[in-house]
């Protein structure tokens, strides 16, 4: 049989019992392993008393079981006239019981009227206030009894008017604006001057009862970094930089850039631009230092950028032991290359093909007359691929006498001659920028 | 009407107030026992340490625990509660919390349409000996 008693006496807030039915009070069960939740039935309290039992037929009845570490609310309030999610309720509370294996709960209880939220704030930047944990939970302990006051527990809700009301929270900025809004967890603020100003932060519950955070902040200037230039960026050409910095560019003394670490650009304004040619495969970085004064002397306000250049894929052919020897003279950009690719596309079929980290050259026999398409591909550090293809006409020549290297006489070899196409392609497949995770196709006729 | 754990339910007719017919004692032994009382009216003195048969309505407060308060001492009974059938409730008798006059403290005996029911009920000794009631 399903026989759990609870029961205690019920007190006000000034610690004097209730002497009758004053008290409305309702039990809820949570079932800790699927969070199963059944409430009982309201009661009143009987000569300030409150009693139930867990196999009630309301509650759990004698078709249930419970599981030890099930735990038990029960919530309290005045009026009797009100229901429990009355935002005009006089005092108010639940106690919290974890359930093991005890026949009798005894608890004693204190209703509580409205209370001071509890205020939980911290500042940073320039200037953002944050919300670490502003609450109008309460705990207090009564007959050695934890006392609560809470909105919800276990997804449900207890006290409706524990909740915050809208526009509860007030923020001076100390600047003569004051902001109302809903509570949230973070709020900013743009002071018009730098100086030192003196936050004031009041959040209201629905009682009017007010917690207060108050801090002392520095707004400095506010300098934001930026730079822009034309994409793309190739080894050894020469790209244009433009400052693209920001805020109080009144208080800018001078900028210097950091090619790769290495002070190169000095002195300039906050608005110069300068170019600059890379001669080295990259990715490269340029930091940009902002000197400028403030409230506190001068400081630096440093950000880096980092350029990643663009390869083009190229070749020349020049003529092997048995047929053409094709050799990779591509422009490099983020290097160091891993990828090597030629091959070889007759009537529309790859007819050869072959790949590695290191072929920076190939040699290969046509195979018959006709139009012949190679292929040549690199895939720099960054797995971006960049392609060409170049277009040949074989016409029988004359015979000749090649050797297949594989030892023996002589091997008789057709000999062409090749006729490469006015027209050539430039065409990078695919570039993956890592850091904004773009993917854009860039097409260029050469010729 | 048998002494000792007989749960006595419905359809005893019980003359009142003073003829008591029905006499009985039960052993609490350590832990839960159950029991049911057939008498409608009377109470434990504590100063005549015996029962008195007059018109009080009889309680399990005045009937039974004070009778074991007032020969064992108190502290020996962690809870009485006896269920309805009515309505499925439980009512939860607990010594030294629940007010003598509330619904909680329940009659040994009910009248129900002109029938007397005798409430069975657990109770919940923790005394390490057992301890004898009676009633009647």
């Amino acid at each position: 049989m399903l026989n759990v008693t609870f029961a205690g006496n019920i007190y006000n807030s000034n610690g004097i019992q209730y002497i009758s039915d004053e008290v409305k009070y309702q039990c809820l069960y949570y079932r800790q392993s699927d969070g199963y939740i059944k409430w009982n039935d309201v009661k009143l309290s009987e000569f300030g008393q409150y009693n139930c039992n867990l196999g009630d037929s309301d509650w759990l009845s004698q078709d249930n079981v419970y599981n030890s570490g099930d735990k038990v609310i029960i919530c309290f309030w005045i009026d009797n006239t009100k229901n429990r999610n009355d935002l005009t309720l006089t005092e108010w509370s639940f106690i919290e019981i974890d359930i093991l294996s005890d026949d009798v709960y005894l608890n004693d209880v204190q209703t509580m009227g409205w209370q001071n939220p509890m205020c939980s704030f911290s500042t940073s930047g320039n200037v953002i206030l944050n919300n670490i944990g502003t609450t109008n939970d309460q705990n207090w302990l009564f007959h050695n009894v934890d006392q609560y006051q809470a909105y919800e527990k276990y997804g449900e809700i207890l006290f409706d008017l524990m909740s915050f009301d809208i526009n509860s929270i007030n923020i001076d900025w100390g600047d003569t604006n004051i902001d109302t809004e809903n509570l949230q967890n973070e709020y900013s603020h743009t002071y018009l001057d730098a100086g030192d100003y003196h936050i004031i932060v009041k959040v209201y519950n629905r009682g009017n009862d007010y917690c207060q955070s108050e801090f002392d902040v520095t707004s400095d200037f506010n300098i934001i970094n930026g730079l822009n230039w034309i994409y793309p960026v190739y080894n050894n050409v020469s790209s244009t930089y433009t400052p693209a910095i920001s805020g109080d560019t009144y208080q800018i003394i001078n900028v210097d850039y950091f090619i790769d670490n290495v002070l190169t650009y000095t002195g300039l304004d906050y608005n110069e631009t300068f170019n600059h040619t890379f001669t080295s495969y990259g990715p490269h970085e340029i930091k940009q230092r902002i000197l400028y004064n403030s409230l506190s002397g001068t400081e630096y306000k440093e950000e880096t950028f980092t350029i990643f250049l663009e390869s083009i894929a190229s070749f020349t052919k020049e003529e092997g032991y048995c047929g053409p020897r094709f050799v990779d003279n591509s422009s490099v950009g983020n290097g160091p290359i891993t990828d090597y690719y030629w091959g070889v596309k007759y009537n529309g079929n790859i007819v050869a093909e072959v790949n590695s980290n290191d072929l920076l050259e190939w040699e290969y026999n046509w195979a018959n007359e006709g139009t012949f398409t190679v292929i040549h591909k690199i895939k720099d550090s960054f797995g971006n691929e960049f392609g060409l293809e170049r277009i040949y006409n074989v016409e029988k020549c004359n015979s000749g006498t090649g050797n297949n290297g594989s030892g023996g006489g002589g091997l008789v070899q057709t000999q062409y001659i090749e006729k490469e196409f006015p027209k050539l392609k430039v065409e990078k497949i695919k570039e993956i920028d890592e850091m904004k995770l773009n993917i854009s196709i860039k097409t260029t006729l050469m010729r | 009407m048998p002494t000792g754990t007989t749960l006595v339910t419905h359809g005893f007719v019980i003359p009142s107030p003073n003829d008591v017919l029905l006499k009985g004692t039960i052993e609490l032994e350590k832990g839960w026992q159950l029991c049911a009382i057939p008498i409608k009216f009377g109470r434990w003195s504590i100063n005549q340490h015996k029962h008195i048969h007059d018109n009080t309505i009889a309680k399990f407060k005045n009937y039974v625990m004070d009778q074991i308060d007032d020969l064992y001492g108190t502290g020996k009974i962690l809870v009485a509660n006896t269920f309805t059938g009515d309505n499925q409730y439980f009512y939860n008798f607990v010594p030294n919390l629940t007010s003598e006059n509330s619904v909680n403290n329940f009659n040994l005996v009910y009248n129900d349409n002109s029938s007397y029911e005798v409430m069975g009920f657990w109770i919940k000794s923790l005394s390490p000996t057992p301890l004898i009631i009676s009633w009647g």
